[in-house]
């Protein structure tokens, strides 16, 4: 492929599965959209399993000395990302609800997840 | 190149101590390949099936699927979806690839290379 | 094809091992590696200062033994990489530490160059624990 045929667009799926504190990997994976919507991706963002958490509203992270990562998470329409969905079974088995959550998020069933992924050129699932 | 919809997803978790199968399970796809690595072997035992049949009891999943012309993995029924396990993983952990369930079929490093290649994508369960 | 092999696995992980195995099939099989992204913990295989247990694998060496046979874009995540103390002579010289870890034939850069692999390869495969 010629270098001028490259696309400068792909549909980058990240699933973000684990809780908000001691493991970085909802960091990791918030850096990663960031830097895919900065470089114009179009970026989905899923929260499933203890994903979910990490959107918890009122975490005060300062407690145990850990980064409050709730800023960024609302700066996401800043960076024209706003595809942030949220599986409605793993909430439910944590006994949340979307109005606790602290940003806008569309819920979602894993079928939907499922045809994100199919729709996805890239899935990163951390 | 045209966008493949059929996946590859990776699990390399023991069902015993990770969502990773489960999460997997909801959203996998006809047509999607599971490959089972690491300690992700272990959810190929037959044993593991009624630990793992209660953690997804109620799944939409098990639900959605019919249970009559399925594979059966950790006690969920699933169609249309081919499952390997990685020869080297199996044989580390001391599992016999003769003793598998027919329909999960044991794979060298080769065919993970070519299971990559000939899905649209692959996601990582861990 | 055109792969490029994400690693999100610290080298004590069998994930990380994984990833290498991974990429030597690939190579064998006539595909072409695009880039080595080290992410997070992965970046920890980039950490030349390590030294493998007497009769275990040297996943560390064999890594940059990799890359330098087979001329391998491999970028370590610099801020995954700085906060594990992996440096190179311009990140330890600007935050005044005592030395460089990072491996042979790898480079620190950003997210960015992930996204670009993305971009440039048909596949994209990714390795964590």
């Amino acid at each position: 492929m010629d270098a001028s045929e490259q696309p400068t667009r792909k549909v980058l799926t990240f699933i973000s599965r684990h809780v908000p504190y001691g493991q970085g990997w909802a960091k990791a994976s918030l850096d990663m959209v960031l830097s895919a919507a900065v470089f114009d991706q179009q970026v989905n963002y899923v929260f499933m399993d203890d994903g979910v958490q990490q959107l918890r509203r009122g975490q005060e992270p300062a407690a145990i000395n850990a980064r409050n990562l709730s800023a960024a998470f609302s700066a996401l329409p800043l960076y024209d990302v706003s595809n942030i969905f949220v599986d409605a079974d793993s909430l439910q088995r944590r006994g949340l609800t979307q109005d606790q959550l602290l940003i806008d998020t569309i819920l979602c069933d894993t079928d939907k997840i499922a045809e994100l992924i199919r729709h996805s050129d890239v899935v990163f699932n951390l | 190149m045209s966008r493949s919809f059929s996946t590859l997803h990776t699990v390399n978790k023991s069902p015993f101590s990770s969502e990773a199968l489960a999460s997997c399970l909801r959203v996998v796809w006809p047509g999607d390949a599971i490959l089972l690595m690491e300690d992700g072997v272990y959810c190929a035992v037959d044993a593991s099936a009624s630990v793992g049949a209660s953690r997804a009891e109620g799944s939409r999943l098990s639900r959605a699927r019919p249970a009559s012309t399925g594979v059966e993995i950790t006690g969920v029924q699933i169609t249309g979806v081919r499952i390997y396990a990685l020869r080297e993983d199996l044989q580390a952990r001391g599992i016999d690839a003769a003793t598998l369930p027919s329909d999960i079929e044991p794979v060298s490093y080769t065919d993970f290379v070519k299971l990559v290649c000939e899905h649209g994508r692959s996601v990582s369960w861990f | 094809m055109k792969l490029t092999v994400v690693i999100n696995a610290a080298p004590s992980s069998q994930a990380a091992w994984s990833a290498y195995q991974f990429t030597r099939t690939a190579l064998d099989a006539g595909h072409e590696i695009y880039r080595l992204f080290f992410y997070a913990d992965g970046v920890l295989n980039s950490n030349a200062l390590s030294v493998a247990p007497q009769g275990e694998f040297d996943l560390v060496q064999a890594w940059q033994t990799l890359i330098a046979e087979h001329g391998l874009d491999a970028i370590s995540c610099v801020s995954s990489s700085l906060k594990r103390g992996i440096l190179d002579s311009q990140e330890s010289a600007r935050y005044e530490r005592s030395g460089t870890s990072l491996g042979k034939g790898m480079t620190l850069s950003g997210l960015g160059q992930l996204v670009d692999a993305t971009l440039v390869s048909d596949r994209v495969v990714s390795f964590g624990a």
